[in-house]
């Protein structure tokens, strides 16, 4: 179930460094908007701040969960008896994963629709949230709703890229293009292990393209 | 756009326009310049020099000019790095 066992022995330990970096950047644009939304009063930052939020709170409880079934998987390897408990630390953290994560993206999906209706929030959120908890291949259909929600959110910025031909908004479009295709590469890793390796090498660099944004609006 | 990003929007551009004038400007100016009543541009005013953006000055005929501290200045560009973040993100 976990993601952990998406990664190939090699990359185990590396992904968390990995998720830690980007609950790193995450957070720090989460507390930015956030910033902005109280001096400015733009309603759509807040919502992209708290957006980040849930997508930062993601990344850490991953990185967190990946660390225990790691370090316990690595100690307690022979004892039988301890794998109940690395299964229900695994069990938690994927599901806290998947629905911080989802509820992150539905958030930034409902930014990128400038829809002034909650309640398109509420109804792509619970569908969302339902959809995975009752599917039969939960991390799957997970990644499946992350690649199509994060196309859409690519192809806004994209838009507004081709709308306001700057380097600002050239480096958001090709961060969340990124961020679309390494989940995209995420969701073939189920069957395909090095596929999760490139999925974390894209999400890297949509990460620090989000990085080289921050450096250009704040120089 | 909420009231709030105009109210700020405005703060911003009557520091940008004392900026521009070498940091000193008369109130008449800004109230042309910010094209803003003589009633909205003390309003103005008085929330700016409560911030410390700006602080009054007073000749010896009382004719009042307004100028620009460091406070307002680190406003200025933090408001600039606050547009660029939401233009980034197409948060307008």
């Amino acid at each position: 179930m976990s993601t952990i066992f998406m990664s190939p022995n090699w990359f185990l330990g590396y992904d968390v460094i990995f998720e830690l970096f980007f609950f790193i950047i995450s957070m720090v644009i989460a507390f930015y908007a956030l910033k902005v939304y109280h001096a400015t009063g733009q309603k759509l930052a807040q919502y992209f701040g708290f957006g980040f939020l849930l997508v930062a709170a993601a990344y850490l409880i991953q990185s967190i969960s990946n660390y225990l079934v790691y370090s316990k998987l690595n100690s307690q390897i022979c004892q039988l008896a301890n794998l109940s408990s690395v299964a229900t630390v695994d069990a938690i953290g994927t599901y806290a994963y998947m629905l911080l994560m989802i509820s992150g993206f539905v958030v930034l999906l409902f930014v990128s629709l400038k829809s002034d209706k909650k309640r398109t929030l509420w109804i792509i959120l619970l569908t969302s949230i339902i959809a995975i908890m009752l599917s039969k291949n939960s991390l799957y259909t997970f990644y499946l709703l992350s690649s199509i929600y994060l196309a859409f959110i690519a192809w806004h910025f994209v838009e507004n890229y081709l709308k306001n031909k700057q380097l600002l908004t050239l480096t958001v479009a090709l961060a969340f293009i990124f961020l679309w295709f390494g989940t995209f590469h995420f969701l073939i890793s189920v069957d395909h292990e090095l596929f999760y390796v490139i999925g974390h090498i894209l999400s890297f660099c949509a990460y620090v393209m989000i990085l080289i944004n921050w450096y250009l609006v704040k120089k | 756009m909420s009231g709030k990003r105009d109210r700020i929007t405005i703060m911003s551009d009557i520091l940008e326009f004392i900026r521009d004038k070498n940091g000193k400007a008369k109130p008449t100016h800004i109230m042309y310049k910010a094209n803003l009543s003589n009633e909205m541009l003390y309003d103005y005013l008085k929330e700016l020099l409560e911030k410390k953006f700006i602080v009054e000055h007073k000749d010896k005929n009382e004719r009042r000019t307004y100028s620009i501290t460091e406070k307002g200045y680190k406003f200025l560009s933090d408001y600039k790095q606050m547009k660029g973040f939401l233009a980034s993100y197409d948060l307008n």
